[in-house]
């Protein structure tokens, strides 16, 4: 009977607690105008993120043209090389050819010096390029 | 309680996950705003809650709840639907933010394994003793007192409409353990409203 009288108050004390903490335990209303903060948060996120990647994107920029400028110059003093190396080769060789020509072919000694030098100056030059673009001769 | 369980997963059968189906046909059409907007739609309120719940402080739950979402948005693209409901997602990206926070302010609470948390119930402290406050604030004052693990099962499930389920899902733990938390919970406020000679429900409701 004891046993039946405490199991009915414990029954009656849980469910007077359980009351009185639905009472005291009311869910929180969501504070006033959160969606709109949330969406201004996520705007500034996102303008954020552009800024990021604005900025990641100048400095890729930046990067290729110091690249493309390196590579300017570059070409620029190898093409320098080239025409200085061309015509130095061609005189060199055009010395070394013209006497056995003009004695060979009874050539006008005037001009086979000049004509032989800008034949190898111009062959020279052109293969050179012809590599530089990545054409093979002979090969 | 260990507040930061592995992420229990909601098979594909699973109420959360038929709750959720109309957000993840969005996301598997490739349309994420709109899925995004119904989550918020649906989950924004009980996000705040778990964040109130947790935190226990108005201004930080906030900042917490739109925090969590705006991770959610950021991390929309990389949600796996096979591993989760979106909502099971969403609580557990909740719960690791107030964590981290809760770590922040104090590390004892950033996690607490079940043997833990019922040492800490025993050696519970009393609450500061309530003369002439009403049987409302004394109340409530007792379930601040709580562990965090027990408080947070609670509150959640008056919040939640006194559905286990829900709180079960919101704290990523099975149903059981939230009954107990909450048995536990109650079994506390009732031997210290007994300490205190307000045992006569009629007394103190």
């Amino acid at each position: 009977m004891d046993k039946t009288n405490s199991d009915s108050a414990d029954a009656r004390a849980l469910q007077a607690l359980d009351s009185a903490l639905g009472r005291v335990l009311t869910p929180p209303p969501l504070p006033d105008g959160f969606r709109q903060q949330l969406m201004a948060a996520m705007l500034q996120d996102a303008a954020a993120e552009l800024a990021t990647r604005q900025a990641a994107l100048e400095a890729e920029h930046a990067r290729l043209l110091a690249g493309l400028k390196a590579d300017h110059v570059r070409l620029r003093r190898d093409t320098l090389a080239i025409v200085v190396g061309s015509a130095f080769a061609a005189g060199a060789a055009s010395m070394l050819l013209a006497p056995w020509l003009v004695e060979a072919w009874t050539l006008d000694t005037v001009w086979v010096g000049p004509v032989l030098a800008s034949v190898l100056g111009l062959g020279l030059a052109g293969w050179a390029g012809l590599r530089r673009f990545g054409v093979r001769i002979g090969s | 309680m260990d507040l930061n369980p592995p992420p229990s997963l909601s098979p594909p059968d699973s109420e959360a996950a038929r709750r959720d189906a109309d957000i993840v046909a969005r996301l598997e059409q490739g349309d994420g705003a709109a899925a995004f907007e119904r989550l918020v739609v649906r989950y924004e309120g009980k996000v705040h809650r778990l964040c109130m719940a947790l935190l226990r402080d108005e201004a930080q739950a906030r900042d917490a709840a739109q925090d969590v979402f705006l991770r959610v948005w950021r991390a929309l693209g990389t949600y796996d639907r096979r591993s989760a409901a979106p909502s099971t997602w969403l609580y557990a990206i909740a719960r690791n933010r107030c964590l981290s926070l809760l770590a922040r302010r104090d590390p004892d609470h950033a996690s607490l394994s079940v043997p833990e948390v019922w040492a800490e119930a025993e050696a519970l402290a009393a609450p500061p003793d309530i003369v002439g406050e009403g049987p409302a604030a004394l109340l409530a004052r007792l379930v601040d007192a709580l562990p965090v693990a027990h408080r947070s099962c609670l509150t959640l499930f008056y919040y939640e409409d006194r559905s286990v389920a829900e709180v079960a899902q919101m704290l990523g733990l099975p149903d059981g353990t939230v009954k107990t938390h909450l048995h536990r919970a109650r079994k506390l406020l009732l031997a210290e409203f007994q300490r205190r000679g307000l045992d006569e429900p009629g007394l103190w409701l």
